[in-house]
């Protein structure tokens, strides 16, 4: 049985009587009162003392204890519903002004009469009766044309309304409304629907004038019964109303004084006035009811009755209040309860929630008051992001040092410190409890600080007898990004005396660049941008020279010329110019609304223009990272956004085909669009861009063009000065240029061929360049190359790429597993049995341990079944391998340095063998084929439950670079514990043991697949083979 | 705040009908369930801490896992929010200023589906967002017939 709700309405409750029985009990109502009429008339006195010696005087207090009773007979209502009951009623609905002022037209009707009782009725009783009649043809003409009570009763057109609504608002006893078998919602906030919080809804109405006309009912309600019972009665009818006038106004006066100052709700006022009203009721007409009734019986009233009748009124309205008080607050909170349309958990919903956080860590942030709790391994960046708290972020790495926070508690839970996050802590200088948000990662329970203790003085993280040139006294630096201040920062370390001098284009201190995007969609600028304090130059005695240029480099005088005409002159000079945006060749670029974005100025910029302008729809020209992250925060400033990619993917340095397929998945699932094939070649507009124009002729609509097209080192003043220069500033295997007391470092710096264009190598070189620089000889720590690793700052990608993606030689494993329906793919390449390379795609807690496994080349030779079945997380204990010998560098300013291995197979080998391969389960049988001879001899490929196409396109999961075979040669599919082997029409046609395959083959293991000039051996493992 | 709520005229109307379902996303079974809170961050409360201030924009539906809460609005007005209740969802789809101030009164768990977590869902688990989504519209339907049938 469902239990009842709080407050029931009249369809919940049961009926006492049947309706028939409530049916008679009106018509009697009705004969009662047309007798009391026909009274009045033919013997007025006996009328009279019966209406206002009898009757009036009972309804206050059955409206207080049983206000349903008086509801379900009183004889106004029953005539009224008269043409209901018959059917003859038009049924409309009440007009909207009707259902506005027809409590007003109450109260109006109401405080007209009852003054008028002491000028007429009291002793007329023709003139009462007319009265009644009157009422009772209103009340009957009102359900003639309305629909359900709307017409008199539940409208407030009745007199009597507003009175039973202050009295009857907590009833004793509940009597369930009988004169409505359905409800027809004729009202607002039906009394006879749900009696126990009508006036409770009336009073809570979010309509301040459907509040404040109760309102000052009740408030005025008091005054009106004391005038009454106070009046002269042998006052002028314009007297009688002015004082009716003034006492009800001081009633409603006082109401809303208390209301003001007295903290409790407006319902509790009223209903103290409502207590108020029936205690100076009966306090009044008490006695003159019992004196009538003495005199009818010729006795004498008793004082003590009186006194008895006036105690027990006040008692019973003293418990009245109390229940009404505290109805209100059952009232407040169950419009949340079921029984209201407040939404809840569903059962399986609350199974579930109450599972999903035990036994998790819990991250406490003492001063935002919050606790969450997280999923161990994640780091610290990403907890304070979902909880919603303000903290920057930028390359992800702990290398930037955008993002300190101090673990005031539980550091034995936190993931140990590396050795680039113990760099990059070093370089703050904050207090020694402080990590780096991003690589921090939770293990157990922390209590972290948003804002680390910050030094009254920063100090240099001296190196103890660091081996030096004592000749090397002023050493300069060009540039002031990462490089550049990592190189000061380092050379301060390992020189405390040296005079260092740091000359910076642009007119801003080293700032987290990697979060710019940031100003494009963000409220602040570059607040929380810097990355270290204007302090901290100051106290490390690092110049800084702002907004200032470097024009020239004198080699022979080791002077550095400025733009404001000073030099500087150098011991050890550091070029750390950096890069700027490519622009590739668009004809009409430069046109206002086109852009790149580089600096924090480029960022303003977009932002004044797309809110200057009204901008709705902006392209991005590049789908690589800074195109993506662009292409995001335009998004996320409400923009529609298109990203043009040239080539077939996004991504193209860090992803395969199939990763940057799920990839565009998920960014047009976020909202943007993408366009590839689609290479910018033009803009036009007539004053500002409008379109776009394609290689192909495709014209696109857009209001601002961003172009992310790579980046070119700013070598020109190297160039200037006679350093050997290529793409970037040519440097050794000591990161020496030409000139070996001139170094280079970060985006400028192109070392073996390579410019990595990435903030983690650029910190990395720096510190090797101060190492360098210092010691004599120049040439103390060599640099060996960086493995590039890469994250797509762009919420919810969680994608990392690092090192080889794709397969050096034919030899290579390639592990890859794939989850289609979350969207998550992941790709480990193995060469020699060591880790070499890794594209993760929705996995950010794998991120951080394969990351690190393939940058310390890890032998995973015995950990590959492991790594098929997809338990990555090994990884965190694969030992350091020994990568094979790179190749022998050359010597900088002669010759061209040799190109970096992975580019050298990517150019003269064959394409990587492509593995895709569903996360293994053990029930699903394996297809492996091997290759015997042509160009992939040796090579082999899995599927696990999987289909895949064999071709000589690289598309292909199984892609053989042979002439001889289709683009798309033959499919291979997988149902229900087989392999098949499908021949879609090649041009050459495929063989299974010599046989041609025109439908569909089953694969056994032995098989021989031929296929233009390679045959591939099969093999099925696992259940059911 | 309106009360629309206990005069629910629907069902009374020509006869008693089952009033539509306020259940959350009954639809999901306890796997489903399970991946839409992966995208939830699940806040620990004491007594008395504020997990919603009155006039916060951030677009967070909040769903309670225990304890008790409740939203009081700034002339005093109180809506409990026991276990099970689910809150924050005009602020989650228009980004206005919440109501109304949303405090502990025990110790409570929370989880929070961000707006952006939301976006999330939406790119890698589409079908999981439209239900969240369609239910959501679902409920808020209801309260305005509610509300319409009040007036």
């Amino acid at each position: 049985m469902t239990p009842l709700p709080v407050f029931p309405n009249y369809t919940q409750m049961r009926q006492p009587l049947p309706h028939r029985v409530w049916d008679w009990l009106r018509w009697g109502s009705i004969a009662f009162t047309l007798s009391v009429v026909a009274l009045l008339v033919i013997w007025p006195r006996a009328g009279l003392w019966l209406v206002w010696g009898l009757l009036v005087p009972l309804l206050p207090a059955l409206w207080l204890l049983a206000p349903g009773l008086w509801r379900n007979v009183c004889p106004i209502a029953s005539i009224h519903q008269i043409p209901r009951f018959f059917g003859f009623t038009r049924g409309l609905t009440l007009p909207r002004r009707l259902r506005e002022y027809g409590y007003v037209i109450g109260v109006a009707i109401f405080v007209a009469v009852v003054p008028a009782r002491k000028l007429t009725f009291n002793e007329n009783g023709p003139a009462l009766a007319v009265l009644i009649l009157g009422v009772l043809a209103a009340a009957f003409a009102g359900g003639l044309v309305f629909k359900g009570k709307g017409g008199w009763c539940s409208s407030g057109v009745c007199p009597l309304f507003p009175v039973q609504r202050v009295y009857g608002q907590t009833p004793f006893a509940v009597v369930p409304n009988s004169i409505c078998r359905t409800c027809v919602g004729c009202a607002k906030n039906c009394y006879d629907f749900n009696p126990h919080v009508a006036y409770l809804a009336d009073l809570h109405d979010p309509d301040d004038r459907y509040r404040a006309y109760r309102k000052v009912f009740a408030g005025g309600f008091p005054g009106l019964i004391l005038a009454f019972y106070t009046s002269p009665v042998d006052l002028a009818w314009y007297g009688l109303y002015a004082r009716f006038a003034l006492f009800i106004a001081a009633g409603i006066g006082l109401f809303f004084l208390l209301e003001t100052f007295v903290k409790v709700s407006t319902a509790k006022v009223a209903a103290l006035f409502g207590a108020v009203a029936i205690n100076l009721y009966y306090w009044y007409t008490f006695p003159l009811v019992a004196e009538n009734f003495a005199e009818a019986v010729e006795a004498d009233t008793p004082d003590a009755l009186v006194w008895s009748v006036r105690t027990l009124v006040l008692a019973v309205s003293a418990v009245w209040l109390w229940r009404t008080y505290r109805k209100e607050q059952r009232f407040l909170a169950g419009e949340s309860a079921p029984a209201g349309l407040a939404p809840r958990l569903s059962m399986a919903g609350s199974v579930a929630i109450k599972r999903a956080g035990l036994g998790r860590p819990e991250v406490t942030f003492p001063n935002e008051q919050r606790r969450v709790v997280v999923e161990p391994g994640r780091s610290l960046l990403e907890v304070v992001e979902q909880a919603g708290l303000k903290i920057e972020s930028g390359c992800r790495m702990g290398v930037c040092g955008a993002d300190p926070v101090a673990v005031v508690e539980g550091m034995d839970n936190c993931s140990p410190i590396s050795a680039e996050e113990r760099n990059t802590l070093e370089r703050l200088g904050l207090a020694s409890n402080t990590r780096m948000a991003c690589v921090c990662r939770v293990r157990g329970d922390v209590s972290v600080s948003l804002a680390p203790e910050r030094p009254k003085t920063f100090s240099s993280s001296v190196i103890a007898g660091a081996n030096r040139d004592p000749e090397v006294k002023r050493v300069v630096i060009v540039g002031n990004g990462v490089a550049g201040v990592t190189a000061a920062d380092h050379v301060r370390r390992r020189h405390p005396g040296a005079e260092i001098h740091l000359v910076a284009r642009e007119r801003h201190h080293l700032y987290n660049r990697m979060a710019i995007e940031r100003l494009i969609y963000g409220r602040s600028a570059m607040q929380g941008l810097y990355l270290q304090a204007e302090q901290w130059y100051e106290d490390l005695a690092i110049t800084t020279w702002l907004n200032t240029r470097a024009t020239g480099i004198d080699r022979e005088r080791r002077t550095v010329t400025l733009g404001t005409g000073e030099s500087l002159p150098y011991d050890r000079l550091v070029l750390a110019m950096g890069s700027r945006s490519t622009v590739p060749a668009i004809e009409g670029f430069g046109l206002p609304g086109t852009f790149v974005l580089r600096e924090a100025d480029d960022a303003f910029a977009i932002r004044a223009y797309a809110q200057e302008h009204g901008c709705r729809a902006a392209l991005v020209a590049g789908g690589g990272l800074l195109g993506l992250e662009a292409a995001h925060a335009l998004h996320k400033l409400g923009l529609r956004v298109a990203v043009l990619e040239r080539g077939g993917s996004l991504l193209r340095r860090q992803l395969d085909e199939r990763g940057g397929e799920l990839l565009r998945g998920f960014l047009e699932g976020l909202g943007l669009e993408i366009v590839t094939g689609a290479e910018t070649v033009g803009v036009s507009g007539e004053g500002r861009l409008r379109q776009v124009t394609l290689k192909d002729g495709r014209t696109l609509p857009g209001d601002l063009l961003l172009v992310a097209a790579g980046v070119t080192p700013n070598i020109e003043l190297a160039r200037e000065a006679g350093l050997t220069v290529n793409r970037g500033v040519r440097v050794d295997d000591y990161l020496r240029t030409s000139d070996p007391v001139i170094y280079a470092a970060g985006d400028i710096a192109e070392h073996r061929g390579q410019v990595y264009g990435l903030w983690p190598v650029a910190a990395e070189q720096a510190q090797i360049v101060a190492v360098n620089c210092l010691a004599p000889g120049g040439a103390e720590k060599p640099y060996e190359g960086s493995i590039p690793s890469t994250l797509l700052k762009v919420v919810g990608v969680d994608m990392a790429s690092v090192g080889q993606f794709d397969a050096p030689s034919a030899g290579a494993v390639v592990i890859v597993l794939e989850e289609p329906e979350a969207r998550r793919y992941r790709k480990l390449v193995v060469q020699d049995g060591l880790l070499v390379g890794a594209i993760l795609l929705g996995y950010p807690l794998l991120a951080p341990v394969v990351t690190a496994a393939v940058k310390r080349h890890a032998d995973v030779s015995a950990m590959l079944p492991d790594l098929h079945a997809g338990r990555w997380e090994t990884l965190e204990r694969a030992p350091a391998g020994t990568p094979r010998p790179r190749v022998t560098p050359a010597a900088a300013g002669g010759g061209a340095p040799a190109p970096d291995a992975a580019r050298r197979l990517r150019a003269g080998h064959l394409p990587a063998p492509r593995m895709p391969v569903s996360p293994p389960a053990p029930e699903v049988p394996v297809l492996r084929l091997r290759a015997l001879g042509g160009p992939v001899d040796g090579a082999s490929w899995e599927f696990a439950g999987s289909s895949g196409s064999l071709g000589r396109a690289g598309e292909n999961a199984v892609g053989i670079p042979d002439a001889s075979l289709s683009r798309r040669h033959a499919l291979i599919t997988y149902q229900e514990g087989v392999y098949w082997l499908h021949d879609p029409g090649s041009t050459n046609g495929t063989f299974v043991n010599e046989g041609r395959v025109n439908a569909p083959h089953p694969l056994r293991t032995g098989d021989r697949i031929r296929a233009g000039a390679t045959e591939l051996l099969v093999e099925v493992a696992g259940p059911g083979v | 705040m309106t009360f629309a709520s206990y005069f629910d005229y629907t069902g009374a109307l020509g006869g008693p009908a089952a009033p539509p379902s306020a259940e959350f996303l009954a639809a999901l079974d306890g796997e489903e369930w399970l991946r839409l809170l992966g995208y939830c961050t699940m806040l620990r409360l004491m007594a008395g801490d504020v997990v919603l201030p009155a006039g916060s924009a951030s677009r967070v539906l909040h769903l309670v896992a225990d304890g008790q809460l409740e939203s009081v609005a700034p002339d005093g007005e109180s809506i409990s929010l026991p276990a099970g209740a689910v809150f924050g969802e005009l602020t989650f789809l228009d980004g206005l200023p919440a109501p109304a101030e949303v405090r502990a009164l025990s110790e409570a768990e929370v989880f929070c589906l961000s707006f952006e977590a939301f976006s999330v869902m939406g790119a890698r688990e589409p079908n999981l967002a439209r239900l969240v989504l369609l239910d959501l519209g679902r409920l808020l339907a209801a309260r305005l017939r509610h509300q319409r049938a009040g007036r």
